[in-house]
């Protein structure tokens, strides 16, 4: 009882004391210089290079094809160019897909690569082209069985039934990843990329 | 008026002894009597600072301090149910001290001062208010804060998933309403949907809602109201003890447990302490068919004061932190539209994983720490000085899934967005009491607040560094029947907000906002059960930095969202009027308001939609409109017998475009409610009995724009709860025990105003389990 206020007092003393170290966080920053975000890895442009299959040395026949917006979400439009492909052709195509934020470029499709097993790339011809344009994935993942991944491709024109070109029509590119979830044939709740291409069939 | 005014004065009369005999030791002696009825007080518990023990009254009030030595002493009285007395005296040898206690149910604390109606002075609107007392908050403790919040009438809550919340009142939350904790205005980043109070129900020992506008007292955005939380009083009685206090829930398999440690040293009464520490953990919760996955919190927070007396004087510091790591629901993580579609389409959440209390990504990690000091100097019975000022920092982080193509980077460690508000607040108020039938408040303040960003994504709002002052006075006149309040309040603010373009070099964009806001109210006692009251205010609140500044995606809602930097101020005009019926059998209340914004913000969804690599996001700006909320609410009680008491609450929100009468969006819906409570003193061992059953219907909001959101209102919804407790007295303390059932029923329901209505369900049945045990170290005897 007679230390009791002394006992008190330094129990008080030394709580107090944690509490303002803990309490009290330093943080210091100006706020009149905002920080340069330095962005997590995005994807800023999708590019599919392709050439006939019939003849790979025909440069008449290769083609690169850009969608691009490197100023992220908002801002100024995207640029998207038109895919052009002659028709009654089978074309190798691959995707690549950049972050032009970085420098130098990160190549977003190389870690995806790597990463096959849990990502996916579906493609849709919209109905204007569904009978036209057939897109065959080519690659595979390490799955069992092996599952598409999309980043090898072939474009498909020979079916020239019913139609005389040109035709017109828009290629959506959809990138599915597969987390806590089996990987499919079905695109997962997670999508990654969700693009559209118009198609210009000559 | 002046007895009671005389009792409260804390008043001393010195009578010398009839017989002053000459005695070798120097004492005193003291009698404790009743201040209105003069008759003595037995067992009356007195404490004098220079003098080792504690002293009871006899019979005939009376104790006797001897081996004393001249000078002063600080003497303390207390006796239960009357306040305690305290004051410096000059005790001369063979003195005796009359001590006139005032009882604590026909007064108020001596050092409070009050109006001719015996209510604090500081009590002054008289507009429509609920108050919750730590005994029904012990009784209403389960999941979060908003589980306290829910039971008042014209409180709803707006839920992002099963754990966070916040409150909405009369249709209006976020920068719309003030939370004021221990008279410190609450400063997060409460513009957020997602962005819960950072505060811990475990401290919280009186809660109190205030409808309407209140811009006068509190400052700007309280255009819906306020609600007030308060910690528990300081201990006056010497020694040292505290209380244990837990809850267990089942549906999240939460556990909270918190202690708080009081007292006061025998040697120092003046001097009084507490301390509190409180950890809070709980998983995944679980709707009636599945588990919400990734929607556990954990929670640690501190809080510590104390509290000097000196004279007229009293010091009062305070200082706490709250901390929290909250998981945010897997699923309602979504890409882009495609995903919400998908997710929408689904009978259940499309990521489910077996329950645990692991947290992932994404979550948010929230820091807030609070430091006040008050000083308030009572000058007589009629003026007393407050000067209170505060700090708080509150850091909070939000970390998303990251990219899924690199988890390796460390990107899912580091927060995606990482923002530190600080904030510095000062008043100085003078209360008075002109006359009889005058009283009142003025003051003035200052308040400095800076936000710096930071993550690795562009943050939603830009750094800023914001200054305000303002004054107000508030005037009440009571007289009989009638009393009336007038005040009035100037508010300037101006604020600079610092971010990049894209070229990285610094934008500044200065804004300043100045508004004054005025209130008049009456209330008249038609007889002794029934009052009527209106009451007119008006309010304003300047436009958040988010509907000003922000410009990106908004996680989990997939949409676009753009700030308008030359967004005007808010203004809004509250009108309301109601009335109040007590009998011994009845309590009836009942009110309409109406509250109508000029200028209100809100998103309007914009034509052109944003196209971005990860698909195409539907677009919508912040703009402004005037808006007409009103409503009517009821309160109704009848005891149906000296146990039993039924009662019903229902509340009716009408909100529209004032212009063209179309709905708002995210309004709550209708609801009514209705309760049995039936309480027994119960026996020996188990006294206090009590059981609750409570149903609550939520209807269909049938009033929402077509069109722009992407689900139409849930449909109506009923739910069942019950609680039941006893206490078990130990001494002069009581164990309380209370078990509770949350949805008793099971019922699968969605809620409009959960932001994740279009992923998950609202939880299923939830058993509560609650308790409180008070100890006592060190107890001072006679």
């Amino acid at each position: 009882m007679k230390n009791y206020s002394t006992r008190t007092l330094k129990y008080l003393g030394l709580a107090s004391a944690f509490l303002l170290i803990y309490g009290c966080r330093k943080n210091d920053a100006d706020p009149t210089i905002p920080p340069i975000t330095n962005t997590q890895e995005q994807i800023t442009t999708a590019i599919f290079n392709g050439f006939s299959e019939l003849n790979p040395a025909d440069s008449s026949k290769h083609f690169s094809c850009t969608w691009e917006d490197t100023d992220g979400a908002g801002g100024s439009l995207p640029q998207i160019d038109t895919l052009k492909l002659d028709s009654g052709l089978r074309y190798t195509v691959m995707l690549l897909l950049l972050d032009k934020t970085k420098t130098p470029w990160d190549t977003i499709s190389h870690e995806i690569e790597e990463r096959k097993n849990t990502h996916q790339f579906f493609y849709t011809p919209d109905n204007s082209i569904v009978d036209k344009l057939a897109v065959y994935i080519t690659d595979f993942d390490d799955n069992n069985p092996p599952l598409p991944v999309g980043l090898q491709l072939t474009f498909d024109t020979r079916n020239q039934a019913g139609y005389t070109p040109p035709a017109l029509g828009n290629l959506r590119v959809v990138l599915s990843h597969y987390d806590g979830i089996p990987k499919s044939t079905a695109p997962s709740p997670d999508t990654d990329l969700d693009i559209v291409f118009p198609v210009q069939l000559h | 008026m002046h007895r009671l005014l005389l009792c409260c004065l804390v008043l001393p009369v010195w009578i010398f002894a009839q017989n002053p005999k000459v005695k070798p030791t120097f004492s005193v002696r003291i009698i404790v009597t009743d201040s209105l009825s003069g008759l003595p007080l037995e067992k009356a518990s007195l404490r004098l600072n220079r003098h080792k023990d504690i002293h009871l009254t006899d019979a005939q009030g009376v104790a006797v301090f001897d081996s004393l030595t001249s000078g002063r002493q600080f003497i303390q009285c207390t006796f239960v149910g009357y306040h305690a007395h305290e004051q410096f005296i000059r005790i001369s040898p063979g003195q005796t001290i009359i001590i006139r206690m005032c009882e604590e149910s026909l007064h108020l604390h001596a050092f409070e001062l009050t109006d001719q109606t015996g209510k604090p002075m500081t009590d002054l609107t008289l507009q429509n208010k609920s108050i919750l007392e730590f005994s029904r908050i012990q009784k209403r403790m389960g999941q979060n804060l908003g589980d306290l919040l829910k039971p008042l009438n014209g409180v709803t809550l707006l839920n992002t998933g099963p754990t966070l919340s916040k409150p909405v009142i009369r249709g209006l939350h976020s920068n719309r309403i003030i939370m004021l904790n221990n008279g410190v205005k609450q400063e997060g980043q409460q513009w957020g949907a997602e962005h819960g109070p950072e505060i811990d129900p475990f401290t919280i020992n009186r809660l109190e809602l205030i409808r309407g506008a209140s811009s006068v007292e509190f400052g700007p955005e309280a255009l819906g109201g306020v609600i007030k939380l308060s910690s528990r009083p300081f201990r006056t009685k010497a020694g040292m003890g505290g209380f244990v206090t837990g809850t267990l829930l089942s549906n999240n398999r939460q556990g909270g447990l918190s202690a708080l440690l009081e007292g006061s040293p025998l040697k120092l009464p003046s001097f009084r302490w507490n301390m509190q520490g409180t950890i809070r953990k709980a998983g995944d919760a679980q709707t009636p068919g599945y588990v919400i996955s990734n929607t556990g919190f954990e929670e640690l927070d501190g809080n510590a004061g104390a509290e000097m007396n000196y004279r007229k004087l009293t010091l009062t510091g305070r200082m706490s932190v709250f901390n929290a790591r909250l998981g945010i629901m897997r699923a309602a993580h979504i890409g882009n539209t495609t995903d919400l579609l998908r997710a929408m389409q689904a009978s259940q959440p499309l990521y489910m994983k077996p329950f645990t209390y692991a947290i992932a990504n994404p979550y948010q990690l929230v820091w807030h720490e609070v430091q006040s000091l008050q000083l308030r100097y009572v000058l007589n019975s009629r003026h007393a000085l407050n000067l209170f000022t505060s700090r708080q920092l509150n850091e909070r982080q939000e970390f998303d899934l990251g990219v899924s193509w690199n988890t390796s980077s460390g990107a899912t460690d580091k927060p995606a967005y990482d923002l530190v508000l600080k904030t510095y607040q000062s008043e100085l108020t003078w209360e008075h009491r002109i006359s009889k039938s005058w009283s009142g408040k003025s003051g003035a303040g200052l308040s400095y607040q800076s936000n710096v960003t930071g993550g690795t994504q562009s943050p939603i709002i830009p750094n800023f560094i914001a200054q305000s002052m303002h004054a107000f006075l508030i005037e009440k006149y009571a007289r009989g029947r009638f009393q009336a309040e007038a005040g009035i309040r100037a508010d300037y603010r101006e604020q600079t907000a610092y971010f990049r373009n894209k070229s990285n070099s610094i934008i500044r964009d200065y804004r300043s906002f100045q508004s004054s806001t005025l209130i008049a109210g009456s209330r008249y006692q038609l007889s002794s059960q029934t009052g009527i009251y209106a009451s007119a205010s008006s309010g304003w609140r300047p436009p958040s930095m988010n509907e000003l500044y922000s410009h990106g995606l908004h996680n989990g809602a997939a949409a676009f969202e753009i700030g308008d930097s030359n967004l005007l101020r808010e203004k809004n005009l509250n009108l309301e009027i109601g009335i109040k019926h007590q009998t011994n059998k009845w309590f009836i209340e009942g009110s309409f308001y109406r509250n109508m914004i000029y200028d209100y913000i809100y998103l309007y969804p914009s034509l052109q939609p944003t196209i971005t690599l990860r698909g195409t996001f539907p677009t919508f700006q912040f703009t402004q409109t005037d808006a007409l909320l009103q409503g009517i609410e009821l309160h109704g009680a009848y005891n149906v017998t000296s146990h039993l008491i039924f009662g019903i609450k229902a509340n009716y929100l009408h909100a529209s475009e004032l212009h063209t009468r179309e709905p708002l969006i995210f309004i709550p819906a209708n609801r009514i409610s209705g309760d049995l409570n039936y309480h027994h003193a119960g026996t020996k061992v188990f006294q206090n009995l009590f059981f609750e059953t409570e149903g609550i219907y939520v209807a269909h909001q049938f009033r929402y724009p077509v069109g722009v959101d992407y689900l139409p209102p849930p449909s109506a919804y009923f739910l069942l709860n019950v609680n039941a407790g006893f206490e078990i007295p130990v001494k002069q303390d009581a164990i309380s025990v209370s078990f509770g059932i949350q949805n008793l029923l099971n019922r699968s329901y969605r809620d409009y105003m959960n932001r994740f209505r279009y992923f998950t369900d609202e939880t299923g049945i939830n058993f509560m389990l609650r308790f409180m045990i008070p100890f006592q170290i060190l107890t001072v005897k006679n």
